[in-house]
């Protein structure tokens, strides 16, 4: 989009804009009542039409990108929120909102629960960001010597999994196999670009070391296919990850406080 | 004229909403730029407030509008202890181990957790249903349970409302979050009670084709 760089505050007493500006939402007021809108555009094009002649995928793409995409970016885009829509039961952040449909939390709270976990800088949004500054940094260079750049990989002496790069890694000591199926299925789609195509071969690069694609760096490499920029990359993760995540909660909503495992003292343990 | 009336054009009347158009309007107070002061209800925050009241006692302030006496505003924090167990079982705290197992912000494990305390069963909103008992005594309501319920009917009897219990009580729970929190972002990435894909018990359809594609 034009004109998104940030204002640079040129002193402390620099004169505060009388009205919000927006590129995105254009509300022509009601003859009866100023506060309330008539009807309204998005880019330019009115809510109405979009809503009659086309699907969400091509209205949410305008949203944030600010023109219609075209039949290969649907189809991107719409794969893409197929493949993210939901990142299982054991995921951190469905389990947070299955906890708080279980625990009876005001169902309204559900989802911003869930979607603060997600945001996370491990497998979530903050992760999603990173990726996509790193694929930004590394894109004009060979993956092999991205990897050259790394420095010693073997393999550190500490638990848990391995981060080489943002969105790129191992999980529960693994390559992930429903990730890799994920970019094989988007790198056959016409809309996917050079960004999913680097990323493949640093991934494959990374497979005699236990590594891989990781769900965030797949969205990282998609979203920049598609034009997104990095600053996007957390939030539209959290976005496309919120129909599971609200699924999950909801199914709880209504079981008992026992329908989730609760650690008996055997189980617990508290250390000196 | 009421809000819901049509003015002589035959417009809608909105008198109400553009007179407060285009600016704040607060009994609570703020920062006056010009003289480089805070107010918080009628006190200098910093000169008259800051290191002569407890944090508690601005607490209940900023939620009631009243002063409440050191005593109550002590009462009401050694309360908080009671809600305060670092234990990742509980549902909340549950939520401040989750975020910072996926390296989620401080903010972002302590908000999780406090949103899910906001619960039916627990927390808060559990306890609007109280109503003052001084009456019968002071003492516990029926139906609270342990510092919860002892909690709110201490409150209610010193005349608080349940909404403003309900604000009182916002953040009680944040110190065991923030210790759950603690523990697990200091560990290893996703290393809080990992589970495996048998460790999910599904009872959905068993595996089956899309149907033909009729559009």
């Amino acid at each position: 989009m034009e004109d998104n760089k940030e204002p640079k505050v040129k002193h402390r007493r620099e004169k505060h804009a009388s009205r919000m500006v927006t590129r995105i939402w254009d509300e022509t007021p009601s003859k009866e009542n100023p506060y309330l809108s008539e009807s309204c555009r998005c880019h330019g094009y009115s809510v109405h039409d979009l809503m009659e002649k086309r699907s969400f995928v091509d209205t949410l793409y305008l949203l944030f990108l600010g023109e219609l995409p075209s039949k290969d970016q649907a189809r991107m885009l719409e794969t893409l929120m197929i493949a993210l829509i939901n990142p299982g039961p054991r995921h951190p952040a469905a389990r947070a909102a299955i906890y708080a449909g279980c625990g009876k939390t005001d169902r309204a709270h559900i989802l911003p629960i869930a979607l603060t976990v997600m945001g996370g800088a491990h497998l979530g949004g903050t992760e999603v960001a990173d990726a996509m500054d790193f694929l930004n940094r590394h894109i004009t260079e060979e993956p092999e010597a991205v990897l050259s750049g790394k420095g010693n990989t073997e393999r550190p002496n500490e638990a848990g999994d391995r981060r080489i790069a943002p969105g790129f890694g191992s999980r529960f000591n693994g390559i992930e196999p429903f990730s890799a199926n994920i970019a094989k299925s988007l790198l056959g789609l016409s809309g996917s670009g050079d960004f999913l195509r680097w990323g493949d071969d640093f991934a494959k690069k990374l497979n005699p070391m236990g590594m891989g694609w990781l769900s965030t760096g797949i969205a990282a490499a998609a979203f920049l296919d598609l034009g997104f920029s990095p600053p996007a990359g957390a939030g539209l993760f959290q976005l496309l990850s919120a129909p599971g995540l609200l699924a999950h909660g909801l199914e709880y909503c209504d079981k008992p406080l026992h329908a989730v495992p609760f650690l008996d003292e055997e189980h617990y343990t508290i250390e000196p | 004229m009421s809000s819901n009336e049509k003015n002589e054009t035959g417009r809608d009347d909105t008198s109400f909403w553009d007179d407060l158009r285009g600016r704040i309007r607060t009994r609570k107070g703020g920062f006056v730029i010009s003289r480089g002061t805070v107010y918080s209800l009628g006190h200098n925050l910093l000169e008259e407030l800051m290191g002569n009241i407890s944090y508690f006692q601005l607490l209940i302030l900023n939620a009631t509008g009243r002063m409440p006496d050191r005593p109550t505003a002590d009462w009401l924090e050694d309360s908080f202890f009671c809600t305060s167990y670092p234990d990742a079982r509980i549902w909340c705290n549950h939520m401040g181990s989750l975020a910072g197992t996926l390296k989620a912000s401080p903010l972002a494990g302590v908000c999780s957790g406090l949103l899910a305390s906001d619960s039916l069963m627990y927390g808060p909103r559990s306890l609007g249903f109280l109503r003052p008992v001084h009456h019968h005594g002071p003492g516990k309501e029926k139906g609270g349970d342990g510092c919860g319920g002892d909690r709110g009917a201490f409150l209610s009897d010193r005349g608080f409302s349940p909404e403003e219990i309900r604000r009182m009580l916002s953040i009680y729970m944040n110190a065991g979050i923030t210790a759950c929190y603690a523990e697990a972002e200091g560990r290893p990435a996703e290393s809080f009670f990992p589970l495996r894909c048998s460790d999910v018990d599904y009872r959905g359809p068993s595996p089956r084709s899309l149907p033909p594609d009729d559009t």
